[in-house]
């Protein structure tokens, strides 16, 4: 199916949103507003852009540490996001989650989760969940190189082949799960191959093409939606900074960094559309600047935040204890 | 000279063994039947045994806090004039306890029956045979409220003591919880059995529902009773207790609101709230409360009643000036023919803080 | 009233609740047994048949049998469960938490408050624990007070029939995750149980007996073990109180704190090794808030600080015995 007008800007306002976000966040945390620590999407927002494009609010997704892009992805607001970041009142989850445990249930957006490997069995029970109530939507689990080597991964991936639940597995392999390397901690020849001996469906695209995750993701919903059981993605990215804000990457050399800059995922989108002559490169420096200004008055405001009422603090550990 | 054993009474099918909680007569003193003789506690409630033959006390043998089974001696009555030597040995000679010898045909005495009545699964309590006997509890409370009066009256008539609907282990649903309604429910398990011209004893809002089956079927009923009863001239209802229980999420808010029945606070044991617990926890029990609870206050059921009593056969009324949920009728208001009797020594709880009373009250009307 | 097991009234609550609401959904490894063989499907329900006759009722659907990943199958049952079903999840045995814990306290447990109230994670964990069937160290743990400490999570232990029904279905009506801890000790003890459906509120106890010379507090299978101590110490004379928190979390602080103002000696009887155990827990409450209550030093019946070891005669020393509760309780006078 052919992409419209609208559909690329949305595409392209999704992965710019990100872009900004991120770099925003960058910057907060070298001020010192963010507390605590902070990874970002940047260089993989083509990935989160792609997977969730044509997700609804009713279809769900499991996301990781590295959770923003999957976030802005899935529809969360970009305030409430930084307002949470900043541990601020008013944040999407009070200020009591922080940057790995954003979660908008009603955008479907069950959670980043800082805990490595553990959002797929969670979208497996999601999946069952859309299974029984015959939805026809589905469930994503995503995860990085790094969980693809958890037991929690794996055997969510044999139980989503077994309940034969419509649930999609994301790989986003940026090569590194925190400082080592895929190519080492990863044994298997590839995550596809991994996937496949499961039992599902499996393939490999360029995370860093829009186009490519996009259509692939096409192909995953319909197995899945079709009740054909799970399918598993895996999208090649590369991460532009380290494993978290401040990180110095000296295990990468420094031609990797100039090759994933390079690759930048935006700057590909920018040059497709305007090569085909489907958006004026005008159009889209007018997003950036919408897009520029809202993360700027997004982040303002977070800042002059006021911080949660300590009341809160023993609130909502329960429904009722 | 007669040599009389006192023994641990059986009060309810379920008592095993009671305690001794205080002797109100002392070594010496004479005793007249009929006179208060021990408080005991028992797992449901605390009672106060009665002396069942005068003498004089000659000896005490359960001291205060001691537990004893049913049947076991715990004290000796002499009329006339005995040796310590012809008490010994009438003590030595006494079984250590003595309990009701059929325990098959005791536990019979009160058979368990469901009967279908318009659909509701309603359950009835049997005892005994003879003229019959109703027995109506009153709201959030069940067959064995009457647990002394059936065993008191199960010697000399058929009783029948249903668990109202909503109540007990009948069926939750109360239909448009109406005095009408409840009644009716009340005449199909009648018909079911087979009974016609019963006495009908009714408490609280038992005591409204045996009025009403009186206006409605007066074929059923020949005489009524009614112990503490809703819907009297002058009578009040609390809702103080009433929306204690149908709100109550733990024993102790259950165990606060059953106190206001009783005249003595004390007389709530654990097994008393605990029964009443376990019947409200079971699905749609307070949404059964809840409906009767607005029928009353809302008051038109009632108010028709009171409008009718005139046409109510031949009834025996059983107050108290201590009542604090129904409160003392005004007796001035009650059509002349009733027999009205003041159990001033009970709160709203006359069959169980003065059981005996109630029983012989009665027993005299079968 | 009927009499049926402890097994039974855990089986009666679940057919019941899935009856009542078809969100109510069972996973877990044989919960209907035998998925995929070439006999009979359904027919084993649970390696203590606690579940037996549910499969051949509500069909695979809704009695769903897994691998045996513990780690997939409590994390998939959270993630139904925040996703509006309302799952109850078998863990068979307690001692299994080592494999899946991050699905029970990092995530299950946390939602809610990670992400602002927003979630509702209605699951259920039923899992069984304790000593006593020669079953060796790493299936005969209790493994309560690891899960008594997690916020967010509740925790339940039923001691008799009664309780096990009507808590589970108010565990399945809860719209927080519980942990359902059945004793295996208890599986077989029979008692009256309604037929019909009745909901225990949590963290109400159970005051079993009343007695003004002391108050023993026992969880789960130790219930019944006190009552026994009771009996044997009213024989003497000594009239206690037993009392039954009947959940761990929440606990039932204010009925241990009354009974205490009454009888001013407490004993706590854990089947658990003693350090970080609800006897420490419950000891502590005692010494936090009703000091000035205490007649004497709150006696711990514990396990020892050791696994559960396999020969019989190790294993009945590690459980608290009865002989230990009432010798505990006769220090304290």
């Amino acid at each position: 199916m052919q992409l419209n007008r609208d559909d690329l800007k949305r595409a392209y306002r999704t992965m710019m949103t990100i872009r900004a976000f991120e770099e925003r966040v960058e910057k907060e945390f070298a001020d010192g507003t963010i507390p605590g620590f902070a990874h970002v999407y940047l260089g993989q927002e083509a990935s989160g852009t792609g997977i969730c494009f044509d997700l609804t609010d009713e279809d769900q997704i499991g996301s990781t540490h590295r959770g923003h892009g999957h976030c802005i992805a899935k529809g969360c607001e970009v305030e409430g996001m930084f307002l949470e970041i900043m541990g601020k009142q008013g944040g999407i989850c009070g200020g009591k989650g922080g940057s790995m445990h954003i979660a908008d249930m009603d955008k479907g957006m069950l959670g980043a989760n800082a805990i490595v490997g553990g959002s797929p069995p969670i979208a497996v029970g999601a999946a069952l969940t859309q299974k029984l109530r015959r939805t026809g939507r589905v469930a994503v689990a995503f995860s990085g190189d790094g969980a693809s080597n958890q037991g929690t991964t794996l055997e969510a991936m044999n139980m989503a082949v077994v309940l034969q639940v419509p649930m999609i597995f994301v790989f986003e392999n940026n090569g590194y799960g925190e400082f080592t390397s895929a190519e080492y901690s990863v044994g298997a020849p590839s995550l596809t191959d991994r996937a496949a001996a499961f039992g599902m469906p499996a393939q490999s695209v360029d995370g860093g093409d829009f186009f490519a995750v996009q259509a692939a993701m096409r192909e995953a919903l319909e197995h899945a939606r079709a009740g054909k059981g799970p399918y598993a993605l895996e999208t090649h990215c590369a991460r532009f900074l380290g494993h978290f804000v401040g990180d110095p990457q000296k295990y990468r050399g420094p031609d990797e960094l100039a090759a994933a800059r390079a690759n930048d995922p935006i700057l590909r989108f920018r040059s497709k559309v305007a090569d085909a002559a489907l958006l004026e490169t005008a159009e889209l420096d007018e997003i950036d600047a919408e897009v520029r200004a809202r993360i700027d008055a997004a982040a303002a405001a977070a800042r002059e935040a006021p911080l949660p009422a300590l009341a809160t603090l023993e609130a909502d550990v329960y429904v009722k204890y | 000279m007669t040599i009389k054993a006192i023994r641990m009474p059986k009060w309810g099918l379920a008592m095993e063994e009671g305690t001794i909680i205080e002797w109100l007569k002392s070594i010496g003193d004479d005793v007249a039947e009929g006179d208060d003789l021990i408080d005991i506690e028992t797992t449901k409630i605390t009672n106060t045994l009665q002396a069942t033959n005068s003498g004089r006390l000659v000896r005490i043998l359960a001291g205060e806090d001691e537990v004893m089974p049913v049947g076991a001696l715990i004290g000796v009555l002499v009329e006339g004039k005995a040796s310590e030597d012809d008490i010994d040995a009438f003590i030595a000679a006494s079984p250590v306890a003595v309990v009701e010898e059929d325990e098959g045909e005791e536990t019979a005495s009160l058979a368990l029956q469901t009967v279908e009545a318009r659909g509701k699964r309603i359950n009835v309590g049997l005892a005994g045979s003879g003229p019959a006997i109703v027995l109506l509890h009153g709201f959030s409370g069940d067959l064995n409220n009457w647990m002394f009066t059936i065993e008191d009256l199960k010697g000399v008539a058929r009783v029948i003591a249903p668990d109202l609907p909503g109540h007990g282990a009948s069926e939750k649903a109360v239909g448009d919880g109406t005095l009408a309604t409840m009644a009716g429910d009340v005449a199909a398990v009648l018909d079911d059995l087979g009974v016609a011209d019963a006495v009908v004893a009714g408490h609280s809002l038992g005591g409204a529902i045996a009025m009403q089956l009186a206006l409605d079927r007066p074929d059923l009923v020949s005489r009524l009773a009614l112990v503490c009863p809703a819907g009297l001239p002058g009578g009040t209802l609390s809702d103080e207790f009433l929306s204690a229980i149908v709100t109550a999420e733990k024993a102790r808010d259950v165990k606060k609101a059953l106190q206001l029945l009783v005249r003595d606070p004390d007389t709530v044991s654990r097994d008393m709230v605990d029964g009443v617990v376990r019947m409200l926890r079971l699905d749609g029990a307070q949404a059964a409360l809840g409906l009767l609870r607005e029928r009353m206050l809302e008051g038109s059921d009632m108010a028709a009643l009171r409008a009718r009593l005139g046409e109510l056969p031949e009834t025996t009324l059983i107050a108290s000036h201590n009542d604090a949920i129904v409160g003392a009728p005004d007796t001035a208001a009650l059509p002349p023919g009733w027999s009205v009797h003041w159990l001033d020594e009970a709160g709203h709880l006359p069959q169980l803080e003065a059981a005996s009373r109630v029983g012989a009250l009665l027993r005299e009307l079968i | 009233m009927a009499v049926i097991s402890y097994r039974k009234a855990i089986n009666q609550a679940l057919e019941q609740e899935m009856a009542r609401d078809e969100s109510v959904i069972l996973m877990g490894i044989d919960v209907g047994g035998g998925t995929g063989g070439s006999g009979d499907v359904g027919s084993v329900g649970g390696v203590m048949g606690v579940t037996k006759g549910l499969y051949p009722k509500f069909g695979p659907d809704r009695v769903i049998d897994t691998p045996i990943s513990e780690s997939a199958i409590i994390g998939a049952a959270a993630g139904a469960a925040v996703t509006g079903m309302r799952p109850v999840a078998e863990l068979m045995f307690v001692d299994f938490i080592g494999v899946c814990l991050d699905q029970i306290y990092n995530q299950a447990a946390k939602f809610r408050y990670m992400f602002g109230g927003k979630a509702r994670t209605p699951l259920v964990i039923r899992t069984m624990g304790g000593a006593g069937m020669r079953a060796g160290a790493q299936h005969s743990q209790n493994l309560h007070p690891i899960l008594t400490m997690i916020p967010g999570l509740k925790v339940v232990m039923p001691s008799n029939p009664y309780d096990a029904k009507g808590l589970l279905i108010k565990a399945i009506r809860d719209d927080d995750p519980v942990v359902f801890l059945e004793s295996k000790a208890l599986y077989d003890m029979k008692g009256e149980v309604p037929e019909e459906a009745y909901e225990i509120p949590f963290g109400e106890a159970n005051i079993l007996r009343d007695g003004r010379d002391a108050t023993i507090v026992a969880f789960g299978a130790m219930v019944p073990r006190a009552m026994q101590a009771a009996d044997r110490l009213a024989k003497d004379g000594v009239k206690v109180t037993v009392l039954d928190p009947r959940t761990t979390s929440p606990l039932d602080e204010e009925a241990i704190l009354d009974s205490l103002d009454e009888t001013g000696r407490l004993i706590v009887v854990d089947e658990s090794p003693p350090r970080c155990s609800l006897a420490a827990d419950v000891a502590a409450l005692a010494v936090s808030q009703a000091f000035d209550a205490l007649k004497a030093p709150v006696g711990m019946v514990t396990c020892p600080h050791t696994p559960v070891p396999f020969a019989p005669n190790l294993e009945d020393a590690y459980i608290p015995s009865v002989e230990r509760i009432v010798e505990a309780v006769k220090n304290t006078l």
